[in-house]
């Protein structure tokens, strides 16, 4: 996540018809940046107790009580502090649901809040009952980026996204093109194999091959090849020709074994036709 | 006039545009030879490989392109194809010098250049019986013999 928001200062040169709209979410980035920077910081802050917590729960400042409910010092923290935790950063993202029907200004501030949270509060994104309100909110955040096309909306919903395994029916391709525009195709691929379990057809999508191709190329996160394994296996029928040419066109002279060989012959192998590619270059 | 006679009249006009648009000009016909010279060509320039090979174009594919579907004008294509078809011979060739795939083509004898407008592909090679054929996406830059090489190697 953080490698997309330090990418995501570099999009301000481009999109200048939409520059107004994206310095909002360039904003919204940058302010996610420095709330992420500080979440890991020791502050000097007064310490809160459980009754301050509860009382910002009942008043419903959440995101005033998820920026503050890491003062409550870990032996004074009952049961109930990673459930109001819990539901304050559920209810920030139903906000940002609601928010982000009007426009993505609207919903920028609070979208900045949801990933310094997880980032503070990693057990949020273990949540099933977050992650499904994370999953509609983002819903909500790409209809809206689809009414206001904006440089810098992938960022913003890669960042939303993490952590989500299940989107609602056709969401998972829309971040996909939305990432792929705004950060890169291997970067996309979690999205297109997530797509690609919801709904074959995707396996069309020319976007989806690209994607697979780069990652499969380039990535050195081993969940990144995982996806874009998992994303040729699914479309092996439609990826077949892509993959095939990649795999003739990669010399593989060099002393270290070229990354696609790596990590696409495991897919190759078993899938299709014994060629004399795969013999020669898979073995 | 009678039912049956008006039917016919009106099947008539219906189908009577469909047969002057398949009806082939002398021009059209010199074009599609042009064409077929360079496919006997193509042929001629797979010489490391120890045997002739017959290529041809697919003229059923070409026609059966919705030519009104897609919005362009089939005798607009007669050129490109010609130069797309040029480089099948020299890509092809360039296999042999790899004796694995020399040997491969040994199984081949006849190499089929299919017109498409399936723009999912490039050019996509596949193999039945003595037969290579290769499916080209007609309407993308014009093919490079490395483009003949990949497709070729992916199937083999």
């Amino acid at each position: 996540m953080t490698r997309f928001l330090r990418r995501s200062f570099l999009v301000v040169r481009v999109a200048p018809a939409a520059r107004r709209g994206f310095l909002a979410l360039a904003a919204c980035a940058a302010l996610v940046a420095t709330l992420v920077a500080h979440a890991g910081t020791a502050r000097a802050d007064s310490e809160l107790s459980m009754q301050d917590l509860v009382a910002l729960d009942r008043q419903k400042q959440w995101t005033e009580l998820l920026d503050s409910a890491d003062r409550v010092k870990p032996g004074a923290r009952t049961a109930d502090w990673a459930r109001l935790v819990t539901a304050a950063a559920t209810r920030v993202v139903e906000q940002i649901a609601r928010a982000s029907a009007t426009g993505l200004r609207q919903a920028s501030s609070l979208v900045a809040v949801v990933p310094a949270a997880e980032h503070r509060y990693a057990f949020l994104v273990t949540d099933a009952g977050y992650l499904d309100a994370k999953a509609r909110s983002l819903a909500g955040v790409v209809a809206a980026c689809g009414r206001e096309p904006l440089s810098g909306c992938g960022v913003v919903v890669a960042a939303l996204a993490d952590g989500v395994a299940r989107f609602p029916p056709g969401i998972a391709k829309a971040i996909a093109l939305l990432v792929a525009d705004d950060i890169g195709p291997a970067e996309s691929v979690h999205f297109w194999a997530l797509a690609a379990d919801d709904d074959k057809d995707t396996c069309r999508h020319p976007r989806l091959g690209r994607a697979v191709v780069h990652a499969l190329r380039s990535a050195q996160a081993s969940a990144q090849i995982a996806d874009a394994q998992r994303a040729a296996t699914t479309c092996f029928a439609q990826l077949e020709q892509t993959l095939v040419e990649e795999l003739v066109a990669t010399k593989d002279t060099a002393k270290e074994q070229p990354l696609y060989l790596r990590n696409a012959c495991p897919v190759l192998k078993a899938h299709g036709p014994q060629t004399i590619a795969k013999k020669k270059k898979c073995p | 006039m009678n039912k049956a006679a008006l039917t016919t009249a009106a099947l008539l006009t219906l189908f009577a545009p469909a047969v002057t648009v398949h009806a082939q000009t002398v021009a059209e016909k010199k074009l599609r030879a042009s064409v077929d010279d360079v496919a006997a060509k193509a042929a001629d320039d797979i010489k490391d490989c120890g045997k002739k090979f017959k290529v041809s174009f697919d003229w059923k594919a070409f026609d059966n392109i919705d030519w009104k579907k897609i919005g362009r004008q089939k005798n607009d294509y007669y050129d490109s194809e010609a130069n797309n078809v040029s480089h099948l011979g020299e890509g092809l060739n360039k296999l042999c010098a790899d004796k694995d795939y020399k040997a491969a083509l040994t199984k081949v004898s006849t190499i089929v250049y299919r017109s498409t407008n399936d723009e999912s592909i490039r050019v996509k090679a596949s193999i039945s019986g003595g037969t290579m054929t290769l499916d080209n996406y007609s309407f993308g830059s014009t093919r490079a013999a490395a483009d003949y090489e990949t497709a070729a190697k992916a199937a083999l």
